[in-house]
């Protein structure tokens, strides 16, 4: 990260002649400043795999593998586009496209038909989030400071927004099982009309959420240890300027969001036959291998900055991202099920919902205080693993 | 060669030999306290299996004698571990603090008991940490008005807490809701079961870990001025005998259960879930609720939280490793409502104990949560 960062002042020190020029530099920079990014090679592979119909499990391995550098890579365009913009535009373009992998991998599943493998990949995305992300930052943050410390108004927040989001899921797949015992046909209506109320409530929340965050209560989340970091440097704080100019920013976002539909449509697609194949459930591929491919940047990040005693910024990409992911990817995923006419409804597995609202509350207990250390990360951790059992014998 | 310069020491100076030290020791160990009195039974609870005077006798009898068994070998394993460091210390003290409750469950495993082990040991986290936690903040709140204890330290030990709940919880929740086929059932429990046992023995090896090296000035006693009685010879001796006691006892007490159950009417799964832990947590109990009227409550909270932990990370999954090993087909399979009555009693601890501060008002509410509970088995 320190090196991107330093590379990115060279470029503009030396005042490049032509945009041009300056963008092809800045795209270099983006794809060679990590190791990960040698997994692009893949993606024309894959995307061969899909379009020539190789066997499912070479389409299946091959595009998982490509989204991973591809959800890099998108964060760091679109962190280049949100500098450009004040805090609130910036914040909401963050926001918007921070989880834009795991939504276009729900929608594609989705226009498949492929409901519980939405589900799933959205569950395991908030339980990868909340679980293995926030517990390896805790653990390995845990190892090189002895106990660290977070931002108590800020993380109650958003604790009680994902608790509230959790309950949000759960009454549709309560209903359906307490409520039960009509016609068939009601009650298939009963959990699809709860659904959509839900999924309407939730994105209100998401909004006011947004709100809340970049606008009247910004300082909870401000994040007062990056900047400290550049100037670590010897570089100024305000040196965050953008490499990329706007056109070729937006036309890369376009590119690659539309190079991860097209993996996204193949990998759900060849999901099926994949489980069959491999003997994995589909649970066990939507829940636990699924969110690994939209979150292997987070996860990243979180460690990294969790390391540098900046737990503020480790937080927000762990919770921020799970709190994205339940109340907007979630019921955006309802609306738009809705408005193509695929009834998708938040009636979840029950084992799914109860295993989601104890590991909201068991998060929400462990960052209670407002402080960590190596011991809650092997707990979070645990649980997550402890998930992951029941679903690979399922 | 800590005992030989010792004695050497003591032959030098004016003290007694080191078997006369020892034995005054283990006397003042055992006339310490008028319970020990019912040391008594243990002899009658053996004749009582071997002349056969009927199962709740023989039950009743070595049940009685459990209570100081624990208490005794409780005291001995402290006089032990403040010999060592803090961290082998804290190892003994943990690994023997519940070594009645983890007999009396391997002697149920062994007999192919597994709703009694399953109980037994649910029931000893309840009752660690509704019971004694409960009388702790009642005794503690009636001579002080508001107590406080270390934060940190109950934060993390009441999200283990959680943890092992929902882990404990996880192979009957998903056996019922996630597989449809009843035949696979059982099987898939004890695979699902067998894998959360080693990830929460890694974790109870991670919180001692972290107890006794990375974060130990969380946990420590102000009262280090402690000198071993005993040496460690006596000290190991004596453990083993008492040891082999606790289990022949146990072995009565568990062959008699089910002829209990169908003698008196009281359902096997009350006398595992309230009564057998009686037995093993006596001595906790009282430590407790002595501490906590001295107002050390961090100490009355590390007997309290720490025990149920060790039940929960250690007993519990040890049973299940156990069985593993010796081919007893038990799992974490237990009756959905143990697994909501566990989850709501952790989570209700949890909210009672989030501020660090407890007064006589919280003490009562732990206290009417157990009995609400064992009202509910005694009627099941």
């Amino acid at each position: 990260m320190r090196k991107s960062f330093a590379r990115r002042s060279d470029t503009m020190r030396r005042a490049p002649p032509r945009w041009w020029r300056s963008d092809l530099r800045a795209v270099r920079e983006i794809i060679l400043g990590n190791w990960i990014n040698l997994l692009l090679l893949i993606t024309p592979v894959g995307l061969a795999a899909g379009y020539l119909k190789w066997s499912a499990g070479y389409v299946f391995t091959l595009n998982f593998l490509s989204l991973v550098p591809l959800a890099l890579v998108l964060g760091d365009v679109t962190e280049d586009l949100a500098l450009r913009y004040g805090s609130v535009i910036g914040g909401l373009i963050n926001a918007t496209f921070g989880n834009i992998v795991e939504i276009i991998l729900s929608i594609a599943a989705l226009l498949n038909g492929l409901y519980g493998v939405v589900a799933a990949s959205l569950l395991g995305s908030i339980l990868s989030n909340l679980l293995l992300v926030m517990g390896c930052s805790f653990f390995f943050g845990g190892l090189w400071n002895k106990t660290q410390r977070f931002n108590a108004t800020g993380n109650q927040a958003s604790g009680s927004l994902l608790f509230l989001a959790a309950l949000g899921f759960l009454i549709p797949t309560g209903a359906g099982l307490l409520f039960g015992g009509g016609v068939e046909h009601d009650h298939e209506a009963l959990v699809l009309g709860i659904s959509r109320g839900t999924a309407v409530v939730l994105l209100l929340c998401y909004a006011c959420y947004l709100g809340f965050q970049l606008y009247t209560h910004t300082d909870l989340f401000e994040d007062n240890g990056g900047h400290e970091e550049i100037g670590s440097d010897g570089l100024p704080a305000d040196a965050e300027e953008p490499m990329l100019s706007l056109v070729a920013s937006v036309g890369l976002l376009t590119v690659i969001t539309l190079v991860v539909a097209v993996a996204s449509e193949f990998l759900t697609s060849s999901l099926e036959e994949f489980s069959k194949t491999s003997g994995l459930g589909e649970a066990f591929l939507g829940t636990i291998v699924l969110p690994i491919a939209g979150n292997a940047c987070e996860h990243m990040t979180a460690v990294i900055v969790a390391t540098k005693n900046k737990m503020d910024l480790s937080m927000g990409v762990a919770v921020g991202s799970s709190i994205q992911v339940a109340l907007f990817a979630v019921p955006f995923a309802v609306v738009v099920g809705w408005a193509t006419g695929h009834p998708f409804t938040l009636f979840f597995d029950p084992f799914s919902a109860l295993a989601l609202m104890l590991s909201v509350a068991q998060a929400n207990f462990v960052t209670a205080g407002a402080t960590s250390h190596w011991l809650l990360g092997v707990q979070l951790i645990a649980l997550y693993v402890l998930i992951s059992i029941a679903y690979f014998f399922k | 060669t800590g005992d030989r310069t010792l004695s050497r020491g003591s032959i030098l100076s004016v003290a007694p030999k080191w078997f006369v030290r020892d034995y005054m020791a283990l006397k003042e160990i055992v006339f310490s306290s008028y319970i020990n009195l019912m040391l008594l039974c243990a002899p009658l609870g053996w004749a009582s299996a071997y002349f056969k005077w009927g199962a709740v006798a023989t039950f009743s009898l070595n049940f009685l004698a459990l209570i100081p068994l624990a208490l005794i070998l409780g005291d001995i394993t402290e006089d032990l571990a403040v010999r060592f460091g803090d961290v082998v210390g804290g190892l003994i003290n943990a690994t023997f603090g519940n070594v009645v409750e983890v007999m009396v469950s391997l002697f149920a495993l062994f007999k192919n008991l597994f709703t009694v082990v399953a109980a037994s040991l649910l029931g000893s986290i309840l009752s660690n940490l509704l019971l004694v936690m409960g009388c702790s903040f009642l005794l503690g709140g009636m001579y002080h008005s508001v107590q406080t204890f270390n934060a940190m330290s109950n934060r993390a030990c009441s999200s283990l807490l959680m943890l092992a709940c929902i882990g404990i919880s996880i192979p009957s929740a998903a056996s019922m809701l996630l597989v449809t086929d009843p035949a696979l059932r059982a099987d898939w429990i004890l695979d699902v079961s067998r894998g959360t046992a080693v990830i929460m023995l890694i974790c109870y090896a991670c919180y001692l870990t972290f107890q006794l090296k990375t974060h130990s000035e969380l946990f420590k006693g102000d009262d280090d001025d402690a000198v071993p009685m005993m040496t460690v010879g006596t000290s190991i001796g004596a453990l083993t005998v008492i040891t082999a006691i606790v289990a022949v006892c146990s072995e009565f007490l568990t062959d008699s259960i089910e002829e209990v159950s169908a003698h008196t009417g009281i359902s096997e799964t009350f006398i595992g879930l309230i009564l057998l832990p009686i037995a093993g947590n006596a001595c906790e109990h009282l430590t407790a609720c002595i501490v906590a009227m001295r107002n050390k409550m961090d100490l009355s909270m590390g007997v309290a939280v720490g025990s149920s932990i060790q039940i929960a990370l250690f007993a519990i999954p040890f049973a299940v490793v156990v069985g593993w090993a010796t081919g007893h087909d038990f799992s974490l399979d237990f009756s959905p409502f143990s697994a909501m009555v566990l989850a709501v009693c952790v989570i209700h601890a949890n909210f009672v104990t989030a501020d660090a501060t407890s007064h006589w008002l919280l003490g009562v509410q732990l206290i009417a949560l157990y009995c609400v509970i064992a009202v509910a088995y005694f009627y099941r």
